[in-house]
Formats: structure tokens, sequence, C-alpha cells
């Protein structure tokens, strides 16, 4: 409960009450990057998120919708790869139904901009809205979900601190990085790839990175906890 | 409609976090409550008699290792029997039982041969439990091998004259053969070490597996047998005991070897095998749970959510299309409200058939350590799940609608036993 | 751009470092399956017996009299013909091989002895293990550390701490107020003078049919009443006095049987059991908390091993006598009457 209380909750208060500070700093600086390389407007909007908390701060920046041209060739190299990953690599057939999956949501944005493109309901503006609306969430669920398992599972001691601190930090840098590298995917590379990066290249991620960082912990315990005295064996 | 789309989502949300809460009541439990006592610390001079069970097909390549395992168990033969099933194999497979058996007395046969006859495991127990005379039947796969005093500590349980059947604890012997046989053996420790372990502490129902399990005779024979339409007899026992009164009991102990699957082929074709067995018993049994008198109020809550095992992937891929078609129709603000982060949390919580943090848990209890670095990878296996399951699910749907006759595939093995090295065991 | 260069990086390598840690696990080395010691057999003598096979198999190799070697090289204290005096430390370990073992009072031994005639350890002496060839007799207060083991009869007077494991190989006699985890013996009685020359009930006549497999559900069962199966009960469950049942009972709550009553076979509970006086039960006892066992009741069945299992604790009144292994995960004891009453009146 110590844990909980001295850890995992300011944490997840942190997140809660300074979204306002933290996402203008993360505005401000991916906005930095983005105006030095793109050469194009980029703005800082703020929308309300939690009444009574603030608001969340976002880039907005200018995208482009894909030409027919662009959007059929994605659609068959998306058909491609599907029909390809069905037969390829036997071995990996976890990962061929991911990516599989993943080709599926990219044909079907590129069937949407294909057949009805002015129906596209978003700008790039409304993903970065939304993607920092996610990801303030994310922050938090990921402080909840890794606390509760990390002081149920890790004994007491440095591991349970250090990989909730650790799992914490790479959700924030990861989350960082990636608005500000997604932002320019969309904006190089048009809203074509929306989809796919909020559905197969997103939050799943944020949870890969907190697992492996609890599987790296628990190992560490599982050998200190090895280590120990009083290895006997007993038939019974 | 989109209205409809939004609830189905919420509704996912909601049945995620349930598997979720409950798996983290069962990792505590298995981990910082008062664990109960097993039936293995007691010494009883007088056991039952027992039959051991021993169904295959064209399994010529591992049964000796199972033979020599069985003739070295601790279990006084006058009260042991091996009934070896021979169901219409191909293989060496007759030749070998009917070696043994004119060695060893306590070994006896049954080949099932007639082209006309149903073929696959419920039938051949069916016959097996005919011909046998033993109070409690131990059923055991052709690639398992039991260790010496399993056999005694599978049938002291039945010393409690409420207890059904018995469930032991299986290991992955090949292990650490590839990625797949690694993350089965991770799943297994989840399910095994910390699932059922906490469902037995807890007086809910644990699963009997089908094998490296026991059961008596009469109850099963009392309902008619096991049902030869059914693929997962052993899930359908389980909710027949359960649903009559009787206890399925878990022993973390009764620990015994197996073979699990070195393929995605091979492991995709038995999810599916599992999954519409398990739906199947779903349909079957769904109604019945809710509303017998015999469960308990969070016995029926572990029952529900059992049964449910094998639908809930089938739905969730039917969340993630729900998400694809409102992220089109421009419903993103659901999609980023605070709980979409708890819908992908909780699916990849519980994701496999045990969720990370159990299987931290179980890894943890077992002293596992390298092992666990390919955790992650499980995320990914979910997604191979769900495509197998689902189809299971709709193999059970069209067997239900149709009541087509169910034809039963047996996992491939990959192991292979030494025909010369049959050893003495005495 | 090579900022946003670096930034892509970073992004890549910490997505794809999940992934490439399971690859770093297949390279690893070592991965075993889950040991499974296959060819183990449980023993309840096994303390004892794997005590006396490696002490045995030491002797044989011994080069040195003042050492062996067991799991380390150990010192040894050869006590034949040597009188030890009360209040003695002693560090090595013993071994007596000619002689009987007289052990003082009040003395601390630290390490295993071994004895291949009679001991007779002296009051209030702490041993930490003790394996003796032939009988063996604890006086008043003695403490043994982790196991004690006789070959023929262990006979424990009052007020012992048996730590572990106390176990024989023919009988077991124990006093009031001794504390113990697990007793393993042919036959075990509640008090020194063995007890109980009640004849056997529990055999059947030749003539007489086999008990029938049936199951009652019920919570009670009445008075001087003979029930031919097994009682099973949803929750709490009385046998009231002098029934009969011919099979096995089982409750998923608290169970208490009433004297002069008969089980023949098994009793189960996942709550407590509490046997009054005069019971005779045919099979095992097991119960997931507490078991109270009364004065003149018999567990178990001569020739045969039975068992006494709980979780939490067991009292065994004085003047009982059981049949086999009697375990539990917390301290036991053997009380008298007045503490059974007193134990008794706060169960169901």
């Amino acid at each position: 409960m110590l844990f909980l209380g001295i850890f995992v909750l300011p944490t997840l208060c942190l997140f809660l009450f300074f979204y306002p500070t933290i996402t203008i700093s993360l505005s401000s600086w991916g906005a930095a990057i983005l105006r030095a390389t793109t050469k194009t407007v980029v703005n800082i909007e703020s929308v309300r998120f939690i009444p009574g908390l603030g608001e969340a701060s976002f880039i907005s920046i200018e995208g482009t919708t894909p030409t027919f041209t662009h959007s059929l060739v994605n659609a068959i190299i998306s058909v491609f790869f599907i029909l390809l990953s069905t037969q390829i690599n036997r071995n990996n057939r976890p990962l061929m139904i991911y990516l599989s999956m993943g080709l599926f949501v990219h044909l079907v944005s590129s069937l949407f901009f294909l057949v009805i493109p002015d129906l596209f309901p978003y700008t790039i503006q409304d993903y970065s809205r939304l993607y920092i609306l996610q990801q303030i969430g994310t922050w938090m669920t990921i402080t909840v979900i890794s606390g509760l398992a990390t002081n149920l599972v890790l004994p007491t001691g440095g591991y349970k601190y250090a990989a909730f601190i650790v799992t914490v930090l790479f959700s924030f840098i990861f989350g960082c990085v990636r608005y500000v590298i997604y932002l320019y995917l969309l904006y190089r590379f048009t809203v074509l790839y929306m989809a796919a990066l909020y559905f197969i290249f997103g939050v799943l991620y944020d949870f890969l990175g907190m697992i492996a960082i609890y599987a790296i912990f628990v190992r560490g315990a599982s050998y200190r906890m090895s280590s120990n005295a009083g290895k006997g064996e007993w038939q019974w | 409609m989109v209205a409809i789309m939004k609830l189905y989502f919420i509704i996912m949300i909601i049945v995620m976090l349930v598997y979720m809460v409950r798996h983290i009541i069962f990792t505590y439990n298995r981990l910082y409550s008062q664990q109960r006592l097993s039936y293995r610390d007691i010494y009883d001079s007088d056991l039952p008699k027992i039959t051991v069970l021993l169904p295959m097909h064209n399994e010529g390549r591992v049964i000796t290792m199972l033979f020599d395992a069985l003739l070295k168990c601790d279990y006084d033969w006058d009260k042991l029997e091996i009934i070896a099933i021979d169901d219409h194999s191909v293989d060496a497979t007759g030749q070998i039982i009917d070696q043994y058996s004119s060695k060893y007395p306590i070994i006896r046969t049954l080949h099932r041969t007639d082209p006309d006859q149903r073929r696959g495991k419920p039938v051949a127990l069916n016959e097996g439990m005919v011909m046998s005379t033993g109070e409690i039947m131990i059923v055991f796969d052709a690639d398992y091998r039991p260790s010496k005093n399993l056999l005694k500590k599978l049938a002291t349980a039945f010393n409690d004259p409420q207890v059904g059947a018995v469930m032991g604890r299986v290991i992955p012997l090949n292990a650490s053969k590839n990625t797949l046989t690694n993350l089965l053996n991770l799943e297994r420790t989840g399910g095994y070490q910390v699932d059922q372990q906490a469902r037995y502490n807890m007086r809910l129902l644990p699963q009997y597996g089908g094998t490296v399990g026991a059961f008596r005779k009469s109850l099963i024979l009392h309902g008619g047998g096991f049902d030869e339409h059914i693929l997962a007899e052993d899930t359908e026992l389980t909710y027949r005991f359960a649903l009559d009164g009787w206890h399925i009991v878990y022993d973390n102990s009764a620990e015994c070897y197996e073979e699990a699957p070195e393929s995605w082929d091979a492991r995709g074709k038995q999810v599916r095998r599992w999954s519409r067995g398990h739906n199947e018993v779903m349909f079957r049994y769904l109604g019945k749970t809710l509303t017998v008198n015999r469960l308990s109020f969070f016995q029926r809550i572990d029952a529900v959510l059992l049964l449910l095992v094998y639908i809930v992937p089938f739905l969730l891929g039917l969340a993630f299309l729900d998400c694809i078609a409102l992220f089109f129709l421009g419903e993103m603000d659901i999609l980023t409200g605070w709980w979409i982060v708890l819908f992908v949390g909780a699916f990849n919580a519980w994701g496999n058939f045990a969720p990370f943090y159990e299987i931290a848990a179980g890894a943890l209890l077992d002293g596992m350590k390298d092992e666990l670095l390919v955790l992650p990878a499980m995320c990914f296996s979910f997604y191979f799940y769900m495509w197998h399951i689902s189809l299971g699910f709709f193999d059970a749907v069209v067997d239900t609608i149709t009541q087509r006759h169910v034809e039963w595939v047996k996992t491939d093995r990959f192991f292979e036993s030494d025909p010369d090295e049959t050893e003495n065991p005495t | 751009m090579t900022l946003l260069f670096v930034i892509f990086c970073i992004m890549l390598s910490l997505m794809l470092f999940p992934l490439l840690l399971g690859r770093y696990s297949r390279g690893s080395e070592g991965q075993e399956p889950l040991f499974i010691k296959v060819d183990n057999t449980k023993d309840p003598r096994y303390f004892a017996k794997s005590f006396r096979e490696k002490l045995l198999s030491a002797r044989d190799k011994q080069q040195d009299d003042s050492v062996l070697h067991l799991s380390k090289a150990e010192k040894v204290f050869l006590a034949d013909g040597v009188e030890l005096s009360p209040y003695s430390e002693i560090n090595e370990v013993v071994l007596a091989t000619r002689a009987p073992l007289d052990i003082p009072a009040h003395c601390v031994f630290q390490k295993e002895i071994y004895s291949e005639k009679d001991v007779r350890v002296r009051a209030r002496t702490t041993i930490r293990a003790l394996a003796g060839m032939e009988n063996v007799k604890l006086d008043r207060g003695v403490r043994v550390v982790r196991w004690i083991d006789a070959e023929n009869t262990l006979s424990i007077f009052e007020d012992c701490d048996l730590g572990i494991s106390a176990t024989a190989g023919k009988r077991i006699t124990i006093e009031f107020g001794c504390t113990f985890q697990r007793l393993y013996a042919p036959e075990i009685h509640s008090r020194i003078e063995p007890w109980d020359e009640r004849e056997m009930p529990l055999e059947h006549k030749a003539d007489e049919m086999p008990a029938s497999d049936r199951v009652y559900h019920q919570q009670r069962v009445p008075a001087h009443e003979r029930i031919d199966g097994s009682v099973i009960s949803n929750g709490d469950l009385t046998l009231e006095q002098n029934c009969e049942i011919t099979q096995s009972v089982h409750a998923d709550k608290n169970l208490r049987i009433c004297s002069g009553s008969i089980v023949r076979k098994n009793v189960f509970a996942d709550g407590d059991i509490v046997i009054e006086d005069n019971v005779i039960i045919g099979g095992n006892v097991f119960s997931q908390k507490d078991i109270l066992i009364g004065t003149h009741c018999r567990v178990g069945t001569l020739g045969q091993t039975k068992s006494i299992i709980a979780r939490n604790c067991i009292a065994l009144s004085q003047d009982s006598t059981f049949y086999g292994y009697i375990g539990s995960e917390m301290p036991s004891r053997i009380v008298n009457q007045e503490l059974f009453f007193e134990l008794m009146s706060n169960r169901y």
C-alpha cells in the first residue's frame, strides 16, 4: 500500500493535474522540431479535456489528402502483402497475422480514399488533438496498470520502484517522440496512413514496452530470489 | 447504428475489465492468500482401484515412453489396471501395445479397428470405461510422462466423497525448443501455477483438462458416458460434475511432462479444436450454469466466465472491426476517451489464456528467469489466437446448428521414443 | 532534419526493444524445463532415512574418526563410553554405536545425533535431530529443533516440542502438553501406556453386504442412526451421538462428530472438524482448518496407514489411538480434557 501511496498515486496525480503544463511543453518542443523540418506553418492550439483541470495543448499542422493514384498504389500494395503474408514465414505466424491486420486497416483506408475521399472525417489537426488526449489517458492507465502489476508481483525492495519508474519514463518518452514522428509522417505522406498509425502502431506499443520492462525486472527479481539461502530440496 | 456500435464497444471494454479484475484477484490470491491444502499430503495404504486409460491414434512414436513411465509408478499393481486403446491407428501403435500387454498383465488392450465405428477420444474413453474394473479413471495422452508417484497423488483425492474429478499440472518438456514452446510454457505456468491454483483456493471451478486428470467412473457412466458429439469432453465433464454438485480438485504438485506443439500450424489446429469443443459446451451449458442451484454466486460467475473464454477473442475481433468502423465514421472521440486505453490495456493484459501479471507471478513461483523475456511476444500471439479461436467458434456454431458429425483430429507429435529403449520397470 | 532522424531512431528503438528482448531470450542457454523429480516417492520417515544413508555411506569412506563428510565435513563426537554432564553444549555430530545413549538434562546439541542402541534424552535438553536404531525416550520438556526418529518405539513425555517431524518404525506414545507438526508411526497413542483394547468393529463379517456407495445430502445425522453410504453437506454437518456411517463424510463448512459415533471410512471438511469422545474413524481425517479429537478415540485401522491432516492445527486428547500419519501446517498439540472442552466451546 505504501508503494501505491508514495509512487503510483502521486504519478497519477502528476499526469492528471499537470497535463496542461505537460502538453504545452510537449507541443512547444514538437512544434519547434516540425517548424525546422517541414518549413510549414505549425501552431499550438488547445482543447478542453477534463472539466475544471485546464486545457490540453496540441500541435496544429497543415496536412494533405492523398491523390487517387497514391491511394490506388497503397491499396494494391496492401492486397499484395496481405496475400504474401499468408504464404511466407510460417515460423512467425502471430507477427504475420498482426501485420495482415495492419495491412487490412491500411487497405480499408486506401479504399476509403479511393471511393469517398471527401468524407474522410479527420484532418491532421484532429489527429493531433485526439492523439494528445489519448496519450494523457495512456500515461495515466500505464501508471495504474504498471503500479498494480508491479505491486502485485515484484517483491519489496528496489525492483518494484525501479520497474515502475522505468515504465512510466518509457511511456512518457515514447509518447513524446512518437507524437512528433507521426505528425511528420502524416504531413509528409498524407492522412492516408492515419488509420494504420492509430490502430496498428498506436497504444499497443506502450503496453509492449510496459510488459517488456516488467519482464526484465521480474527476471531480475527471480534471479535474486533464487540466490537466497534456504534453497533446500524437500521431497514433500 | 452508430449508437449500437458504440454500445458494443463499451460493453466489450467492460467484459475485458471484468476478466482483468478476475485475473488480478487470482494473482493476488496465489501470491498472498492462504493456499488451500491439497490431498497429496494424505498417506493412505488403502487406495482405490484405478484404471489408467490411454486413448491413442497413431502414437507409435511416443507411447513407449508413456508405458515405461507408467510401469515405474509406485501404485500397487494389485489395484492398477492400464487400458491402452488403439483407436484406428495405421502405424505401429497396435503392435506396440500388444507387445506391452503380453509382457505385463496389468496392461490390457482395446483395438478399435472397425472402419464403421465412430472415432475420437470421447468414444474411445467410453469403451475403455465399460471394460475397466477400476472405480477411478485416470487419463493420459500419449505424449505424457507421469512421474513415479503421480498416480497416487491423483487417486488420493478420491478419499473425499465429494470429489468428482482431479486435475494435475502440465509442464512442457520441450519448452526451450523455439519461441512458440517458450510462450506455451509461460502460458501453462500462468494458467496452472496461478489460475487453476487460485480457483482451487477460492473454491471456484478449477477445470478438468482431459489429461493428467482423474475422475469417478460411476459419475460419468451414470450420465451415459462422455458425449461423443463434443470435442471438449474434458470441459463437458467439468460442467457436468460442477452443476451436479461434485468438486473438481486441482493438485499443483501432480506434475507431468507433456510435449507442447512445436509449430504454429499445429498449435493453430489445436487451439481451433479446443475453441470448437469449448464453445459446443458453452452452447449446451451456459443456460444451466446461470440457473442451477448447486453453485454459489461466485462459483456461478467464475463458471460463466470460464465458459466464455473461447468466445471472447472472437468478440474482441469484432470490437476491433467495430473500432475501425467507428473511426471511419468520424467517431474517433469515443476512441480517445480514457476508456479506450483501458480497452487496449485490458486487451493486452488479458490477451491470452493467462495475462502477463499472472504469468509473471507463476514464473516467479517456478523460478523462471530468462524465459520471461519473451513475454512481450505474447501480445502478438494474441492475434494468432484470436484468429484460430474465432474459426473454432464458427465451427462450433455450424456444429450446433447443423448437428453435424465432429471429426476428431489429434495434435501432431514431434517427439520420438526409441523403440529399443523399453526398460524393465522392476 | 538530423534532429528528426535522431528522434525517429529513438522511437524505433523503443518500439523494437520489446521484440528484440525475445530474441535475446531465445539465444540464452540452459533453459531447462521445470524440474520434476520423476522418481520421487513420499516417505514420512524421509529425514531419518536420508540422514542414515548419508551417514553410513560417509562412515564407509571415513578416514579420520573425528570427521565425517556428510553435506560437508562435520566434526564427530563419539559418545560410546563417554559420560556427559548436564548443561553441556555439543557442536559436533554425535555417534553412539555400542552402548545405549543417555543424554543428560539441560544440554544443547547443535548437530544431529545417531545411535544404534536405545536413547534416552533427559529433561529440558535441546537436540537438533536424532535418529535412533532402536528405542528412543524423551523426558519432560525436551525440545527437538528439526526431526526425531526411532526404528522401534518413540516414547515422549510431557511438554516436549517435537519440531518438524517425529516418526517411528513401530510405535509412538506421546503425553500431554507436547507440540508437534508431523507424527508418523504404525501406531500412535496419546498416552505413555498404549490403551485401546476395544474390539475393532470396522471389519465386515463375511456374510455382510459391502457398504453402499450411495451418497446422502444432509446437514445432520440423528443420534443412533445408521447410514449405509456417504454423507455430504454443502454447509455444516453434525453426526449426533452413536450414529454410524458406513462410508465417508464431507462437509463444505464445519463438521462435528458427536460421541460414540463411527465413520468407517474418511472424514473431510473445509472448516473445523470436532471429533468428540469415543469416536471411531476408519479412514483419514482431513480439514482445511483445525481438527480437534477427543479422548478414547481411534482414527485409522490397525495394519493400515491412514492420515490426520489439518491446514491449521490439530489438538489430540489423551488416551486416543491413531494409525499412521498426523500432519499440520501449524504447531499442533496433545491436550487434556479441560483444554479440549475449552477449544471445543469456540467451535461449531
